[in-house]
Formats: C-alpha cells, sequence, structure tokens
C-alpha cells in the first residue's frame, strides 16, 4: 500500500515538475537576461534530484562498498558518454562551421583529446602502483 | 553467484536490518546480495559467513558461467 502511494506521489510530482518546466523553459528562451545563474540553478536541481532518488536520505548505503561499486561503475560509464558526447560536439561544430578540414572548435578538441588521454594516464599510473 | 543467506538468517531470526547492521553494511546491500544481485567482497562474504555462525563454502555456491561466445 505504501509503495502504490509512493509510486503515485513520484508520478504526480513528476507531472508537476514536467508542467514547471515546461513553462521556465518558455520563460528562459524569451528572456536572455540572467540565463547563466539559471542553468546553474537547473544543474544543480537535476544533480541534487538524482543524488536523492538513487540514495534517499540514507548516507550509509552510498559509503558502503555496493554503493562505492555502483559509483565506480557509473563514473566509468559516465566518462565514455562524455567523451562520445564531446566527439559529437565537436562534429557538429565543425558541421555548422563549415570547416571540416581544420581543427575547428579548439577548446572542444583539447578537452576531447584530453578525455580520451586522461584515462590511459590514469590507469598506467594506477597499475604500477599495484603491480609493484 | 548464489547463497543461502536468507535461509540462515531467518533460522537465525535475524533481520536484514540487524545482519545490515552488524556487518557495517546498508540493508539495500544484504538484500541485493540475498537476490544474488550484487556479488560482495571477500571481506563482506566472510563477515556475513562469521556472522550466520557458518563459512563461505557452506553460504556460497560458486557457478561458472559458460562462454557463449565459441
Amino acid at each position: 500500500m505504501y509503495e502504490k502511494l509512493k509510486l503515485v506521489g513520484a508520478i504526480l510530482l513528476g507531472i508537476i515538475v514536467i508542467v514547471f518546466l515546461g513553462l521556465y523553459i518558455t520563460d528562459f528562451i524569451n528572456d536572455e537576461e540572467g540565463q547563466m545563474a539559471d542553468i546553474i540553478m537547473w544543474v544543480l536541481i537535476v544533480l541534487v534530484f538524482f543524488q536523492f532518488a538513487t540514495w534517499g536520505s540514507d548516507r550509509q548505503t552510498e559509503k558502503d562498498e555496493m554503493g562505492k561499486q555502483i559509483k565506480d561503475k557509473s563514473g566509468r560509464i559516465s566518462y565514455y558518454i562524455l567523451t562520445v558526447l564531446l566527439l559529437a560536439f565537436w562534429f557538429i561544430e565543425n558541421i555548422v562551421n563549415g570547416s571540416l578540414s581544420s581543427l575547428g572548435n579548439v577548446l572542444i578538441l583539447t578537452a576531447l583529446c584530453l578525455a580520451v588521454i586522461i584515462y590511459p594516464i590514469v590507469q598506467y599510473i594506477f597499475a604500477r602502483k599495484i603491480f609493484k | 553467484m548464489k547463497n543461502n543467506i536468507r535461509g540462515l538468517r531467518k533460522a537465525m531470526k535475524i533481520s536484514q536490518e540487524e545482519l545490515a547492521k552488524r556487518s557495517n553494511v546498508s540493508r539495500q546491500t544484504i538484500n541485493a546480495i540475498e537476490n544474488n544481485k550484487y556479488d560482495p567482497t571477500l571481506n563482506l562474504a566472510f563477515t556475513i559467513a562469521y556472522l550466520l555462525n557458518t563459512n563461505v563454502d557452506d553460504l556460497f555456491q560458486f557457478e561458472i558461467k559458460e562462454n557463449k561466445r565459441r
């Protein structure tokens, strides 16, 4: 019974959030002032929401060995997703600006190169510590 | 890896919360282990075995996964 109530509550809350988000996005597009602060605020809201949805108020789950394994695996998957997204952004940026032959957006390219090389470097350092 | 933690725990009349508290992990972790969704570390496996007055060999049944890509 309690689980069903929780599910209904979550669905209702989700619908309310979607409605408000829709209203907010419309407002955000029409109003160009203070967009940076709004973006940061939404990033924080999404962060806190997923953090709470995953771990709830029980800190023990997050800190024990299963929590750590979940964090490790999701960290690794996030890293791959981020790398692929950077590659996609770099390509899109090049297509939009029509400069496929050149380096394109150097900042995105730098971030992409770093994303690709940081993992093997960290892996090497970590492996050396264990292999010794 | 299969296990019979639930059976032994119930035989000893210990709740998941109690076992979790004594093993210093969360109730969700004990639940995931009992449902074969999470394989504990050696440390936790030995701790649970100790708390349930048994040994790791009797508590966990290891199954070799067949390699499907042949």
